[in-house]
């Protein structure tokens, strides 16, 4: 039946077409894995941001920690845990960038395929806990009080 | 007695009195007979010239037939329904509107990632059962009688039917409450598309389909 061939032919056209204009549009799985990447990095800048921000801070009086490793953020805010796999890259191992801007301010910083994409894909929105991040640099700066 | 089994028990005194398929006919369209009715009644008898007449074989609900029909349906079902969700999907990322909710983005991306993943396996799978079936109706008049492909190709035109006129609520819903974008006029006309489409390929199949009895 001629009907049926040129129906099959048209669902064959619409399928493959869109399939490409999807695959055109967010890329293929090398482009899905560097935004996973961005994410995971997004997630974990927004954790230590929020492991820095000490919810007790006005009771523990803490001090900013000159390095960022397991053991500081643990004497940091009264035994507060972190994962470790958190501190560092996930795709390059690479620790985060974390600098102690003063007594009270920090920034961690990521390298980010694309970091403003990850801003916008995150699941969480914004950072909170009076912390910014900046999708110029891949930075969250933060401050504790 | 059934009325049924009345017009069957009918239309084979008749045919052992040598009265033609025309006369038949004729007769009982004058008593008040539907077409339909007249059609199935005849159809009941083998058109040889043989007597008594000899019944006509009838088609048959086959476990066969269910698995290459259900499968067929379904994977059409899973075709229509993902097709439509990627071109929404895309229609989010190309058209972002500012009253969007901050991650769909991320919802629109998953969303054509998942639909792309289901239309490859079900588009092909479609296609092929499609033309499995088609072939087994050409080679086989009973099968294109099937009482499985009848029915499930009228459930699939009261589907489609259905999701056409709700998607025409849904327009007229849109524009009445202010929200009807280009965005949203494009995806609503993707869902009228999609189900249109199906429902006049499968309304013509059962007029073919009719045409063969």
């Amino acid at each position: 039946m001629v009907t049926s061939r040129a129906f099959n032919l048209g669902v064959s056209a619409a399928v493959s077409v869109a399939i490409l204009l999807g695959i055109f549009t967010i890329g293929g799985p090398n482009a899905a894995r560097r935004d996973m990447f961005d994410l995971r990095r997004y997630e974990n800048l927004t954790q230590i941001a929020a492991a820095l921000h000490c919810a007790n801070w006005r009771i523990l009086q803490p001090q900013l920690p000159e390095k960022l490793d397991l053991e500081s953020i643990r004497a940091y805010c009264g035994g507060i845990e972190i994962q470790a796999d958190v501190l560092v890259d996930n795709e390059t191992n690479v620790p985060y960038d974390y600098t102690r801007l003063n007594e009270t301010a920090f920034s961690v910083c990521a390298v980010f395929y694309d970091a403003e994409k990850a801003m916008r894909l995150n699941y969480q929105g914004y950072p909170r806990w009076n912390a910014t991040f900046n999708p110029d640099t891949g930075c969250i700066t933060g401050r504790i009080r | 007695m059934q009325a049924k089994d009345s017009v069957r028990q009918f239309v084979r005194d008749a045919l052992l009195a040598d009265r033609s398929r025309e006369e038949i006919r004729k007769g009982l369209r004058q008593a008040g007979w539907s077409t339909n009715e007249i059609d199935n009644a005849l159809a009941q008898y083998a058109r040889i010239d043989f007597s008594p007449p000899i019944p006509a074989p009838r088609p048959q609900f086959t476990a066969r037939d269910v698995f290459i029909y259900a499968v067929q349906f379904t994977a059409l079902a899973y075709t229509a329904i993902y097709l439509i969700n990627l071109v929404h999907a895309l229609l989010d990322l190309w058209m972002p509107d500012a009253a969007d909710f901050p991650d769909l983005e991320l919802r629109a991306t998953m969303r054509l990632r998942w639909a792309i993943a289901t239309l490859v396996v079900a588009a092909p799978v479609y296609l092929w059962m499609s033309r499995f079936a088609h072939s087994r109706v050409e080679k086989n008049a009973m099968s294109r009688r099937s009482p499985v492909r009848k029915y499930l190709t009228y459930l699939t035109l009261f589907v489609t039917a259905m999701i056409f006129l709700g998607d025409a609520i849904f327009l007229i819903y849109g524009f009445l409450e202010g929200s009807a974008t280009l965005r949203f006029v494009l995806k609503a006309t993707t869902v009228g598309a999609v189900t249109l489409a199906i429902f006049v390929f499968y309304l013509r199949d059962v007029e073919y389909l009719r045409g063969d009895q």
